[in-house]
């Protein structure tokens, strides 16, 4: 064992990289964000093709997954939080870094826009979930089609609403709303939390709005998460 | 140090008992992703999927990843079927069974069973069922035949991670949520893997290099043979990795026509390969040693053949990448020949003086057509001769959005060819396959593929008549991907459809040869996993 170690260590030791944080982000983020962190990485294109989503430019400060007000920055909580749950069919899961390196990748991430060395983003205020039952579906029920998410997400919540073939993203790939009676396949999350969140701060870059402040009645939200929770399969 | 030194050993032991491994929806299921995120197009790797098969099947810098938490799940996310083959055939042939058509049953069927067991190793179980296997029956005839087993069975094992040299690698997974440590991401430079990594077992060598064996997006099309015994055609398989030559056997008696698949000597066989980055460098080193048994159980070794290859990655932005390989292995008495003995030598007076001696002459193939010798020890072919053989190749690709191209190159040595077959028996042989892959749309993919072989070995024989040892196939291709896994909401569970609609051409067509036979090939053939 004493001959072996040292020889897998030669074989093994890496010149140093830049710094840890470059290092971690190349091994585990380049592939798809590059280098550069342009979106444009060796496995960027094949991810989904000609279809949104694409690895994100992150050089451009625009960030899908947030806690924050629509058009701020993420909080290295929400990195974290994508970092580690993934983003079901698009990005697996990095938990299998270990926790410095998972807070060294956010890092790495966080250089590539520079307002971040400034910037103090706060997250929104996520109240606790009210009780979610029949009286809420209904009322969430009415609420779906007066706020117009039929016109993406269609009636019955298949994501084949009569906008669906039109919508694009900022970058002008086509992008397919959510079809909402599978959430495990949410990008932000699929808890009732986590369902609201996307509602308070919608998902910039994407046709899906904030909802923030759109009702009168906060609890409205509630209503419509407890909604979207009974399409489920 | 037991427990780490456990897998290995039960790795050893499957050593007993390989064609590659393809698309794995388990995966996709166990880290809940679509194809797109490992294939460019399935089976094809991207720059990821190389870089997570490299990394034992894990996202690229990660230590490990999550156990299933129950039974059910540890099925849906480590187990796999995989079907492909052709629903159509129609091929023109210049004589004889002309045209050779019809509906076909899936050409292979697999099992799959893998993925990471500890974050130091991973394991990889396919079994395989494939029809038309040619073969000599025991009367000498060519025969297609369907065979199965453990295609692959290997462990790979991470060794820096196995003696703790990534750091946090005893830790569990409760642990790894508070741990700062570096682990292995934090070495080296990026956009590489690490290791060595070991893979024990039955092993697929092919994998690593830079255009592998196993993920063509061209289903292979099997040798045809008559009810009469009579090979009517060569396989239809990429003219890079064939055999080459002709009139050889394997494993001691079962042929081995020239289009089989064999970069490093064999498909698939019981070996043991050691590959990763030197120096977290972009040089990915790869040698090891395989064999040649088969995967039907219990089937024994009759050669080793070490091998070494070196590929270069370069590119990581603006999408474009590649690499280019280079690989030589020796298979130590890896073929067998079959050739008629010496007759013996008439009774000669005393009187006649030895000059007069003349060589006894060849007897003449029995049979214009293509009758293959009967099998050893039986008939008037007894003598025969093991050859050890050299092969060196170079492959290359250049992927960058949608464009994929890739080709190989291979020139094939063999030593210790008899004397007696001096002028009969060619050494040397090369071959040669490219393809450019276009994703014309989200789920269209047009190809295109050439194939060139110059083969070796008996230029004429009671095997093989005399005719075409050079061929050139075209071959195009729409590929129809119905779903790739990506429509995840329409199709939760992630799984694999394709069609593909080809036609291969014989650019140079050759008579009642094998090589040359057939004019043109129409399939229609699908992929389906899940």
């Amino acid at each position: 064992m004493r001959l072996v170690a040292p020889l897998l260590l030669i074989l093994t030791v890496a010149p140093a990289a830049a710094d840890s944080a470059t290092a971690v982000y190349n091994h585990a983020c380049a592939w798809c964000h590059g280098r550069d962190g342009r979106g444009d990485g060796p496995a960027a294109f094949s991810i989904n093709k000609y279809l949104s989503p694409r690895p994100r430019d992150l050089t451009l400060g625009r960030f899908k997954l947030r806690s924050t007000p629509s058009g701020e920055l993420p909080t290295d909580e929400d990195l974290l939080r994508t970092l580690e749950h993934g983003i079901p069919g698009y990005m697996p899961s990095f938990r299998g870094l270990t926790a410095g390196e998972r807070q060294l990748a956010v890092t790495a991430v966080k250089r590539f826009y520079p307002a971040f060395a400034s910037a103090h983003p706060m997250p929104v205020s996520l109240p606790q979930p009210p009780t979610l039952d029949a009286a809420a579906v209904a009322r969430g029920r009415q609420s779906y089609e007066s706020a117009g998410c039929t016109s993406c997400h269609g009636e019955r919540g298949h994501g084949d609403g009569p906008s669906a073939p039109q919508l694009k993203d900022e970058t002008g790939l086509r992008i397919r709303p959510a079809d909402l009676l599978y959430p495990a396949r949410f990008k932000n999350g699929a808890e009732p939390i986590d369902v609201y969140r996307t509602l308070v701060t919608g998902l910039d870059g994407t046709p899906m709005p904030s909802y923030a402040g759109v009702f009168e009645d906060p609890g409205t939200l509630w209503d419509l998460v407890a909604y979207l929770g009974s399409l489920a399969r | 140090m037991a427990r780490r030194l456990l897998l290995p050993l039960v790795a050893a032991a499957l050593l007993s008992t390989a064609v590659p491994a393809r698309a794995l929806p388990a995966f996709a299921r166990r880290f809940n992703l679509a194809c797109g995120a490992c294939h460019s197009a399935v089976p094809r790797l991207n720059a990821f999927g190389e870089a997570f098969h490299e990394n034992g099947f894990k996202p690229p810098g990660t230590m490990w990843t999550p156990l299933p938490g129950t039974l059910s799940d540890a099925v849906t996310q480590g187990m796999a079927v995989w079907a492909r083959g052709e629903f159509f055939e129609h091929s023109d042939f210049a004589r004889g069974p002309s045209p050779r058509g019809g509906f076909a049953v899936p050409e292979h069927a697999s099992i799959y069973l893998a993925g990471p067991l500890t974050t130091s190793t991973s394991l990889f179980v396919e079994l395989e069922n494939t029809v038309h296997e040619t073969d000599i029956n025991k009367r000498g005839d060519f025969v297609n035949s369907d065979t199965g087993g453990m295609q692959k069975a290997f462990l790979m094992v991470d060794l820096p991670m196995l003696f703790g040299l990534h750091g946090g690698h005893e830790m569990d997974h409760e642990m790894h949520h508070h741990d700062m440590e570096m682990g292995m991401a934090t070495m080296g430079d990026g956009l590489v893997g690490h290791g060595p990594m070991v893979m024990i077992g039955r092993v697929d060598p092919s994998t690593n290099f830079s255009y592998a064996v196993d993920r063509q997006l061209f289903h292979d099309l099997p040798a045809d043979t008559s009810e009469t015994g009579f090979l009517l055609r060569l396989g239809l398989q990429p003219y890079a990795f064939g055999a080459k030559f002709f009139g050889i056997f394997k494993r001691g008696d079962h042929t081995l026509l020239p289009t089989e698949p064999t970069l490093y000597n064999t498909e698939a066989a019981p070996g043991v390969d050691v590959h990763g980055r030197l120096f977290a460098s972009k040089v990915l080193y790869q040698f090891g040693l395989t064999t040649d048994a088969a995967p039907e159980f219990l089937d024994r070794i009759h050669t080793a053949a070490p091998y070494a290859m070196l590929r270069y990655d370069f590119g990581d932005q603006d999408g474009l990448n590649g690499s280019v390989s280079v690989l030589g292995n020796y298979g130590r008495n890896a073929y067998r020949v079959f050739y008629l003995a010496p007759a013996p030598l008439p009774l000669i007076p005393l009187a006649v003086p030895e000059e007069t001696l003349r060589e006894p002459t060849l007897r003449e193939p029995p049979s214009p057509l293509h009758r293959p010798p009967p099998p050893p020890g039986r008939g008037s072919i007894t003598a025969q001769q093991d050859l050890d053989v050299w092969r060196e190749g170079i492959g290359a690709n250049l992927r960058r959005g949608p464009w994929d191209a890739y080709g190989a190159y291979t020139y094939d040595q063999v030593y210790d060819v008899p004397e007696r077959l001096a002028g009969r028996f060619v050494r040397r042989a090369q071959g040669l396959t490219a393809e450019l892959d276009y994703r014309l749309t989200h789920s269209l993919l047009p190809s295109v593929r050439y194939d060139w072989m110059k083969a070796g070995g008996f230029q004429s024989d009671v095997v093989f008549e005399p005719g075409p040892r050079e061929s050139q196939v075209l071959h195009l291709q729409m590929r129809w991907y119905l779903f790739e896994g990506d429509n995840l909401a329409k199709v939760p569970i992630p799984a694999l459809l394709v069609l593909s609609l080809r036609d291969s051409v014989n650019l140079t067509p050759g008579g009642s040869h094998p090589f040359g036979a057939w004019r043109n090939a129409l399939l229609l053939g699908f992929d389906f996993a899940f």
